[in-house]
């Protein structure tokens, strides 16, 4: 598990909204040459929030990339974002 | 010989822009965090500072994982930001303020001679940590800043009583600046929260934990020998995965030699993380008060 090259996609995506709608389109593209295992691309490409924050993904790092993908703030965003990851503890981060 | 004539400690929430911009439409919790932030800005204009230090925490905008550095100081030619990112995801503001590299030289330079390892970069932008405090607490954008950028998030992170003792160190080298400035420290932080996190909304079932409680405690009792032991990452971690932001309140501390604030508020409820306003009149003549 490479927790640095996972969550570069991530802080990739959430810094340029032109990566952004590029990853939203066709995300394979953005995810190629990038030294992902295989579980951690299907994670990143399907946005798997549980799988990300378990697999030791920053919580601040998730949160951006997930209101990058939604296009900003709003409740329902929130409660579907915490819905995702209801019950998991956030173990260690070091990288 | 320069003078620090004001310390303060802020919050950094970016929602709280926008929502002062509903004025009498934003919630009452955070309307209180509005008047705390005018009351603040008033001390701190009253105080009339020449240069303003802040220090703060970086999320991830512009310090990654490919170059994380623990205490940096920033000495561009101009104080700005947001991350454009933020903007769009926040709607915060931007702030462009002229940044006072003397200073930050005189720091980076002094702190070399006396072993603390500051890195510097003079490129570089400020994230909401440093804008919004510095929007609500110095809208005129007309005095020079000094950056200190502190790494709250990605650990391992330094020790609280390395927080304490670097806001100390500062103070004495401030004093030790050959001109005579009058110079505010700023430190951009806040009490628990897990933006983030599963945890991240218990301050709507919890708005005041037994951490915040206990905190807030210890800094009007003057108890700071107590929060320099139980300080660390880890301990903040424990109580929120953003709650180590309270590490640039523990530089504050050691910048007012961990005496009691002449000021403190928190505003503490269902609506929003919690916040805490800290002001100290003046720094430096306490620093020796407090034993190792």
């Amino acid at each position: 598990m490479s927790r640095y090259a996972t969550s570069r996609v991530l802080y990739d995506v959430t810094r340029d909204a032109e990566l952004a709608e590029r990853f939203r389109t066709d995300p394979d593209a953005v995810l190629d040459g990038r030294g992902l295992t295989a579980e951690e691309r299907e994670a990143v490409r399907t946005a798997d929030l549980r799988t990300l924050l378990t697999s030791g993904v920053h919580p601040f790092v998730l949160y951006h990339f997930a209101l990058r993908l939604n296009g900003g703030f709003s409740m329902p965003f929130m409660q579907g974002y915490l819905g995702q990851i209801q019950g998991l503890t956030v173990g260690d981060l070091e990288t | 010989m320069s003078s620090v004539v004001q310390v303060l400690c802020a919050p950094h929430d970016p929602t709280l822009p926008g929502m002062a911009a509903r004025g009498p439409e934003a919630p009452e919790p955070v309307q209180r965090s509005i008047g705390h932030f005018a009351a603040l800005r008033e001390r701190l204009a009253a105080s009339r500072p020449d240069v303003l230090v802040v220090v703060s925490g970086d999320h991830f905008n512009q310090w990654f994982y490919d170059n994380m550095p623990t205490f940096c100081i920033g000495k561009a030619a101009r104080a700005r930001g947001p991350f454009p990112h933020e903007e769009e995801l926040f709607g915060v503001g931007r702030y462009d303020a002229a940044l006072e590299g003397d200073v930050a030289r005189h720091l980076l330079r002094t702190g070399l001679t006396r072993g603390i390892d500051f890195s510097y970069s003079d490129d570089f932008t400020l994230d909401h940590g440093f804008t919004v405090p510095l929007t609500f607490l110095r809208p005129e954008e007309d005095l020079p800043v000094v950056p200190i950028f502190t790494n709250v998030m990605a650990p391992p992170v330094a020790t609280g009583r390395r927080f304490y003792d670097l806001g100390a160190a500062v103070v004495e080298m401030v004093e030790a600046h050959p001109a005579d400035l009058r110079v505010a420290i700023i430190a951009s932080g806040h009490l628990s929260n897990g933006i983030g996190s599963p945890r991240m909304a218990d301050f709507v079932k919890q708005p005041d934990n037994p951490w915040d409680v206990q905190t807030w405690d210890r800094i009007l009792q003057g108890q700071t020998e107590d929060l320099i032991a139980e300080t660390t990452y880890e301990s903040l971690a424990a109580v929120g995965t953003g709650t180590p932001g309270f590490l640039d309140y523990m530089f504050a501390l050691g910048a007012v030699g961990g005496s009691t604030p002449d000021f403190a508020e928190k505003v503490a409820s269902p609506v929003a993380p919690p916040t805490g306003f800290l002001a100290w009149d003046a720094a430096g003549a306490q620093s020796a008060e407090v034993s190792r």
